[in-house]
């Protein structure tokens, strides 16, 4: 069964828009990742224009962020301080991030961005990731123990405009988080992601926030930064397709239920591992696309109509 | 194909009240079987059925038998476009290892879509000069840039590129003409046709001339939920934004009740 998509003009099979979906959300569960740098390249890879891809993650990453915070509110894992500062940066990185993303519309390269910023950011992440779990299964089997250093003091405890966060139990410069904030808006903004990749680890290893708090505060600043990018979208471009999103999105709720149980019975290691595996394939196939000579030179597109 | 009959006695009946008329010309008639397509959500492209009467010159004069050996006189070609607009090309090239758009050209006044169709192929019946004349065919349509110049490689590239999407096509011997009077062609719309204004246009050919043409309407539009989310998105864009947002998040609410109250 075909169904029209309003903003994306298009036709596509419902059966394969709910199968990427639930397939994304069944790994997203697995894994226990948003899932946007997953369903953005595969969206393009399906045909979808890629601004459009990237515009309608954003959407749907706000409905699959909201109800993960809220089950985070309820057990207290949120420092809201944190976060609102965490969304200041992120709303300032999603009006550039949407700046950028319109100014390369207009002129026929936003394509190019969004393809070149999944290169690099799946590839480092994606190589990280596999290097560092290849790393800890060897631990494991030569049965070393991992030493728990007591954190230093770095630069980052220099910087002025310091702030007390109770909940975090923390006195530091607000400069590092809006910036953190900001780069994750960025991202939002030109990659369709909620940035999860980057915020955890950076408030892990950068903030030094507690771990009981970290997931809960991120999942409530990527609500307010992917909502902040779709409606930006929505102004500059008008790339955000609702009727995807809604697809999608139900799709991926029922996929995740299931991926939460599949997940539960493999290691962390080998979680790890796959999803590294994952992240390298989609980052080769759009590397792949860049290099090779494509059959048709020429694109066709309309005219950008200039104030929008 | 009841549709199809009725469409044919349609236009046979169109056919007996012209050849009432004292002819001193060939009269032409011709109809769509929709003259609104209309985009709904479950749209996956459309047939349309071009049909008509051709209004033989001096029937009166012509004996019942001769009509027959005559046959072959008219041929008629059939062209559906939509109302020009302007579009963007690009060329990509290889800079630095990767292909990277470089090069572009806005072409003015373009058919987002262009059917050409004929009884037989156009340069059997109808001299380059006079297809150049009425820009009959993919290759004889005016493409040129903003300082009307025609590059040929750009040119050649969008036909290439539309073809490829279906919203160009070109054919011969899909106007099929019955009984020297009746003729219909069925037209092909893919579902990524662009909306608007469109016309139909047929033409009826005689001793490599052009003697008659007849112009239809047809509207494009998306109809329903499509039609209100489209327009939507594009006149009210900070409400669409925030009809966006809303509906995330009340579907991530609500998915996130539901999954709490099954596990």
């Amino acid at each position: 069964m075909q169904i029209y998509l309003p903003i994306a003009e298009l036709s596509m099979n419902i059966f394969v828009l709910f199968a990427m979906g639930g397939g994304v959300g069944f790994l997203s569960g697995m894994f226990g990742v948003g899932g946007g740098f997953l369903m953005t390249p595969l969206l393009i890879f399906a045909g979808v224009p890629p601004a459009i891809a990237v515009a309608t993650e954003a959407n749907q990453i706000t409905a699959a962020s909201v109800s993960g915070a809220v089950a985070y509110w309820r057990r207290a894992g949120i420092d809201f301080k944190m976060g609102f500062v965490l969304i200041g940066g992120g709303i300032i990185g999603t009006y550039f991030g949407a700046m950028i993303f319109t100014y390369l519309k207009s002129i026929g390269q936003v394509d190019l961005m969004i393809s070149l910023s999944y290169v690099v950011f799946l590839g480092s992440i994606g190589g990280l990731m596999f290097v560092e779990s290849v790393r800890s299964i060897l631990r494991a089997r030569s049965g070393q123990v991992v030493k728990v250093t007591r954190r230093q003091r770095t630069w980052i405890d220099a910087l002025p405009f310091k702030m007390r966060f109770r909940k975090s139990k923390m006195y530091i410069s607000v400069i590092m988080p809006i910036a953190i904030g900001a780069l994750v808006g960025v991202l939002a903004a030109i990659m369709g992601v909620g940035g999860g990749f980057i915020m955890v680890p950076a408030m892990i290893y950068l903030l030094h926030m507690p771990t009981n708090v970290v997931i809960g505060t991120s999942l409530f600043q990527i609500t307010f930064v992917t909502a902040s990018a779709t409606y930006l979208h929505s102004i500059n471009t008008q790339t955000v397709d609702v009727v995807l999103a809604v697809i999608l999105l139900l799709a991926a709720v029922i996929g995740a239920q299931v991926g939460v149980i599949v997940g539960a019975k493999l290691k962390g290691e080998q979680l790890r591992i796959l999803l590294a595996g994952m992240v390298l394939i989609v980052c080769a196939k759009m590397a792949f696309d860049l290099v090779v000579e494509p059959e048709e030179l020429f694109t066709i597109s309309a005219v950008e109509v200039e104030g929008h | 194909m009841n549709k199809f009959k009725q469409l044919m006695v349609l236009s046979f009946a169109g056919y007996i009240i012209l050849s009432s008329l004292p002819a001193r010309a060939e009269t032409l008639v011709t109809d769509l079987s929709q003259h609104v397509i209309e985009i709904t959500s479950q749209f996956s492209g459309s047939e349309l059925l071009l049909f008509g009467a051709i209004e033989r010159h001096a029937t009166e004069s012509i004996q019942s038998d001769e009509i027959s050996v005559q046959g072959l006189d008219y041929d008629i070609i059939v062209v559906v476009q939509s109302d020009p607009t302007d579009l963007v090309i690009r060329k990509k090239e290889h800079i630095a290892g990767i292909w990277i758009n470089k090069e572009n050209q806005t072409l003015k006044n373009v058919p987002g879509y262009y059917v050409i169709g004929s009884t037989r192929p156009l340069d059997e019946f109808l001299s380059k000069e006079v297809q150049v004349e009425w820009g009959l065919g993919l290759n004889n349509l005016t493409i040129t840039n903003e300082n009307g110049d025609e590059i040929v490689e750009f040119k050649q590239a969008l036909i290439r590129n539309m073809i490829n999407k279906g919203l160009y096509q070109e054919a011969s011997g899909n106007v099929i003409v019955k009984d020297e009077i009746l003729f219909r062609a069925s037209l092909a719309f893919p579902s990524n046709m662009p909306v608007g204004n469109y016309k139909a246009d047929v033409y009826l050919v005689r001793d490599g001339n052009i003697i008659i043409n007849h112009r239809t309407d047809l509207l494009v539009d998306k109809r329903g939920i499509e039609r209100f989310i489209y327009n939507f998105a594009h006149e009210y864009p900070p409400y669409y934004g925030m009809m966006a947002i809303f509906v995330a998040i009340s579907i991530g609410l609500f998915t996130g009740f539901v999954a709490k109250k099954i596990t």
